[in-house]
């Protein structure tokens, strides 16, 4: 299929960008991922469907793995096993400090749970286009998506 | 009767702590479902909007010392021959001003032509 790079591009720049932010936490590295995917968007434009959105998700999370192990992260990852207190029911969080917190526990996770995450309940694609984008099974997604939601939802517990 | 998620034994067929974190991942999938719809603005354009205050006030700054460069060089001291001071004019160069600007790849010159002001 030969689409117009320049149109493509405005279509789903901010989709491309948004994903990776949301991956790599740093607007900068975001950037330079979109970039990236854009690069390879040209590169194997002739192989794109008539949908390419599935292809971008799936090139994102590839560029943004890239960037996973060049960088070797050593930040301390959410186990999900620490202790963890009843919330107290008086304190409740602002939507503000939810999402900040949310945020912060994302960039703890896993790179694998990020991505499922950020694929599943920011994006909105179905456990079955995950799975096809990260070429993996529907069950294995469902428990990427379960045991990331349990570390987030400690991690905003934790920090009331 | 244990609880459905944890075995622990409960009532309700779901323990407290469950039935809580259960709710807690409700609301933070509605959170990060309303990240969906934010706007990331690039970087660059970012920078962009920062930089240009800063750019309009260098300019302002340079205008300033323009005017205030601009009366000295046509200074001449009192009494001197009206002649010497056509020569002056002629033979000397335009002047040029540098401005700087915050960006480091771009430099402004003003170039100063004054036989613009020399009487026919």
């Amino acid at each position: 299929m030969n689409r117009n790079p320049a149109e493509l591009v405005a279509a789903h720049h901010q989709m491309v960008l948004r994903t990776a932010y949301r991956l790599l936490g740093s607007l900068e590295d975001a950037q330079d991922a979109a970039q990236e995917v854009f690069l390879r968007v040209l590169k194997h434009q002739s192989s794109l469907g008539p949908e390419p959105k599935a292809w971008l998700y799936r090139v994102t999370v590839n560029v943004c793995n890239d960037y996973y192990r060049r960088a070797k992260r050593t930040s301390t990852e959410l186990t999900g096993e620490s202790a963890d207190p009843a919330p107290d029911p008086e304190q409740i969080l602002t939507l503000k400090e939810r999402r900040k917190l949310l945020l912060e526990a994302l960039g703890r996770l896993s790179p694998r749970e990020r991505i499922c995450v950020v694929l599943r309940d920011i994006e909105g694609l179905s456990t079955a286009e995950v799975a096809q984008i990260l070429d993996i099974e529907e069950t294995t997604v469902r428990g990427q998506i379960h045991t990331a939601r349990v570390k987030l939802a400690k991690y905003v517990r934790r920090a009331r | 009767m244990m609880c459905k998620i944890c075995g622990v034994p409960e009532g309700e067929g779901q323990c407290r702590d469950c039935r809580d974190l259960a709710d807690e991942i409700r609301i933070n999938s509605a959170v990060l479902a309303a990240l969906r719809d934010e706007t990331i603005v690039p970087l660059a354009s970012a920078r962009n909007l920062r930089r240009k205050p800063a750019f309009w006030w260098g300019a302002a700054a340079a205008a300033v010392l323009i005017a205030l460069a601009l009366p000295l060089t046509q200074y001449r001291p009192p009494g001197s021959p009206v002649r010497a001071r056509h020569d002056v004019r002629d033979t000397s160069e335009p002047l040029k001003v540098k401005i700087l600007t915050p960006d480091p790849d771009v430099v402004i010159y003003w170039l100063i032509d004054s036989k613009e002001n020399v009487p026919q």
